[in-house]
């Protein structure tokens, strides 16, 4: 059987580019520019040995590269460094709605038993020892009448507070056990668990300490050293139309809250924003924006266009992905079948953000196998394609301005 | 001649103005107001746009009203005549019945309404120091000046014990919603009833807008409106210097500078008064002149949005941003440092 045009002309195995470019599945040892990587190291460093909030902003156009960053990079950066990394992808401005999400990431019945399980040899301590060890469902299990609730919910909350040093809060800690104790009857959490009243587990006016002690719970039930929230746009959630003055309030409340988290405990808060959000989030609390950008240090992560150079590889990267078979493995970190001068038609800035590279790669890979294109793909084919997904501005445009 | 207690400007169509007094003209004293009402309904011009019914008769007045307020007719004995103005005439002259006014007819009618006292009084006379002036002095020597609202001056909602919302409810009372227009240098015009509310802001204000007598740029709320007469000796020299300044004065190492737009534009709004459309046109020139040095920064609405509560001034806050069709609004302008090394002044 013949082998298809792709492999035979191009020495891919398929047309390694997604489509729609955004949404990438991420994968590990992603290409991400050497200044990117190397100011992340440099924050982090910084930072790390610093008395300030352990956070930055990761500023970027749409397609820059924010989310790729976050999830393809950041998160084996934090993980390498012993720092469990929890990944929000809008959460909504509350900060009732990131703890919502971030327990709902962990799971409520996984997190309430890794929490009993750091209890448990605090509890056999206090007597309670006996001759086989107790799951957590069988511990559920014998917690049959309210009263049984009632005291093991007061274990918890003592061991919580007096030996695992999770809070110094008596409500929060209660709160902590008591989230423990009701997996039996509810084993998810639901979005009430987090609105501060009566049947919510976050206690009155309390939502920081309790985030604060939920961070702790994570390092100590995972045996971590910190705790990295990466948060992609939390600005940007669905509202019909507008923020309200409440909302906006809600956005830097939850904003200082994480921050002042920051500062105490080895929590790192990485927001991905766009410039806009930026824009706003400094004029409407310059304060708050510097104690996030560290003022004089600026650690504001700016993802501008890639170089040519940057952009090559980035091509490369993506070609290597359809050359793992041994016939094709010597086209490895090779720029064909696109041409070795492609920089020539990448000079506009606007087509040297990752999203549209790859974008293009796709339609320019899929159009030239359509036609039957030879190898090297020739440079005015590939810039015919660019101009029709990226159309230069032309005078003609501009006169069609808006009043 | 009874002295009316109440001002008579008021938000009418310019265009519908300008067919009415054409109707005049073909029937130059023929015409009383009733005539001249069903001869505008029945030429379809004082019928409303969202059903095509005939204007209610508040309205059908208020067009007479304004007709007769700006001296463009004359109404002798209950008959409606043509103004001998020569402005006037040459108005007639220049446009055309159900046709669009032309720039020439707009700059006639612009200072028509410039020289009417209701008009400088209540609103011009805030932009400009002296006395006397005509619609060329107010263009050259005008400030621009920032509405203040009853909103603006509130205090926030939210109230944090139960004892100060109870005071709060027992000194609720209405406040008399003023209007207030503040020149930087602190003359102030002060609008203090509905009608002066609706004669001014939403009517000679709007006149001004629509004519190109002024422009307004708004940047969030809590800022206000800044509203400024438009200087028509534009100059991209003076947008290129300030671009490049702005350029020269980033000391990041990153070979980019980003430049959010509405900021851009209230600067040089603020230094040169020049129009809000021309100072776009020149940072979308800039893409065409300098494609590789020059990227436009799309913005999600969020983001604009949250800058006022109040949906309607949505509109004058898109007005600061760029807008492109199939990308949406753009917000920021990165350029690369190179330009400095291109640009030839």
């Amino acid at each position: 059987m013949s082998k298809s045009f792709i492999i035979e002309e191009y020495k891919l195995s398929r047309n390694p580019f997604p489509p729609a470019a955004s949404g990438i599945d991420v994968e590990k040892d992603l290409y991400i520019p050497p200044k990117w990587e190397g100011k992340i190291e440099d924050y982090y460093k910084t930072l790390h040995q610093g008395k300030g909030a352990k956070a930055f902003p990761i500023v970027g156009d749409y397609g820059s590269g924010k989310t790729v960053l976050l999830k393809g990079y950041l998160k084996d950066f934090f993980e390498s460094k012993r720092i469990k990394t929890i990944y929000f992808e809008n959460p909504g401005v509350k900060f009732y709605d990131l703890a919502n999400t971030l327990m709902r990431s962990l799971g409520r019945y996984e997190f309430s038993k890794a929490l009993w399980e750091r209890c448990k040899e605090y509890l056999a301590e206090r007597g309670q020892k006996l001759l086989f060890p107790m799951s957590f469902s069988d511990m559920l299990a014998t917690l049959k009448t309210r009263a049984d609730r009632e005291r093991k919910v007061s274990e918890l909350s003592d061991v919580i507070k007096t030996n695992l040093n999770l809070t110094d809060e008596p409500e929060v800690a209660y709160k902590l056990g008591l989230m423990v104790v009701e997996t039996a009857s509810k084993p998810y959490f639901s979005y009430r668990d987090f609105v501060v009243g009566t049947k919510g587990l976050v206690a009155e006016r309390e939502e920081s300490k309790y985030f604060k002690a939920v961070i702790n719970a994570i390092i100590k039930i995972y045996g971590v050293e910190g705790v990295a929230f990466l948060i992609d746009e939390f600005e940007e959630i669905a509202f019909p139309k507008r923020m309200s003055h409440k909302q906006t309030y809600e956005y830097l409340a939850t904003l200082r809250s994480l921050i002042d988290i920051s500062e105490k405990e080895n929590l790192w808060i990485i927001s991905a924003m766009t410039m806009e959000a930026v824009e706003e989030t400094r004029k409407m609390n310059p304060a708050l924006w510097q104690r996030f950008t560290h003022q004089d240090r600026n650690t504001v992560l700016n993802l501008g266009p890639l170089t040519e150079d940057e952009s090559k590889s980035l091509i490369k990267w993506w070609l290597n992905r359809a050359r793992d078979e041994d016939e094709l493995k010597e086209y490895k970190n090779k720029l064909f079948p696109f041409p070795e001068d492609i920089e020539k038609v990448l000079k506009r800035p606007e087509v040297r953000l990752p999203r549209p590279l790859v974008r293009i790669g796709f339609f320019i890979l899929a159009r030239a196998e359509k036609e039957k294109i030879e190898s090297p793909i020739p440079i005015d084919f590939i810039e015919k394609i660019i101009n029709e997904f990226y159309p230069p501005q032309t005078s003609e445009e501009s006169k069609d301005g808006r009043e | 001649m009874k002295k009316r207690k109440t001002l008579w400007m008021r938000y009418v169509n310019l265009d519908k103005i300008k067919d009415m007094l054409h109707l005049v003209y073909e029937n130059n004293g023929k015409l009383r107001a009733g005539t001249l009402e069903q001869l505008a309904i029945g030429k379809k011009i004082l019928l409303k746009k969202e059903n095509g019914k005939p204007l209610t008769h508040s309205p059908r007045y208020h067009y007479r009203k304004v007709m007769e307020g700006l001296g463009l007719v004359e109404v002798i004995q209950k008959f409606y005549y043509i103004s001998q103005d020569e402005r006037v005439l040459k108005f007639i002259e220049l446009t055309d019945f159900k046709k669009p006014l032309p720039s020439e007819a707009k700059e006639i009618l612009g200072g028509i309404i410039v020289g009417i006292n209701d008009c400088r009084k209540y609103f011009f006379d805030v932009f400009i120091e002296k006395d006397t002036y005509d619609l060329e002095d107010l263009r050259k020597e005008g400030k621009y000046i920032i509405v203040e609202t009853k909103s603006m001056r509130e205090p926030p909602i939210k109230k944090e014990n139960g004892a100060e919302k109870n005071n709060a409810n027992i000194r609720k009372k209405k406040k008399v919603g003023a209007v207030i227009l503040k020149n930087p240098s602190g003359k102030m015009i002060e609008l203090m009833t509905q009608d002066e509310i609706h004669a001014i802001y939403w009517g000679v204000r709007l006149w001004a807008l629509e004519l190109g007598i002024s422009n307004e740029i708004l940047m969030s709320f809590a800022e206000g409106r800044i509203i400024y007469p438009v200087n028509p000796y534009f100059s991209d020299k003076i947008l290129i210097n300030h671009l490049l300044n702005k350029i020269k004065s980033d000391n990041s190492d990153s070979e980019w500078v980003v430049i959010h737009i509405p900021t851009f534009i209230k600067e040089i709004v603020l230094l040169t008064r020049f129009s809000v459309y021309k100072i776009k046109n020149f940072l979308k020139d800039l893409k065409i002149k300098y494609p590789l040095s020059t990227m436009l920064i799309p913005s999600s609405t969020m983001f604009i949005n949250i800058k006022t509560p109040f949906e309607k001034q949505d509109s004058a806050i898109y007005n600061s941003y760029l807008y492109e069709q199939e990308i949406g609004y753009i917000s920021h302008l990165r350029i690369g440092k190179r330009i400095l090394k291109e640009v030839k002044i």
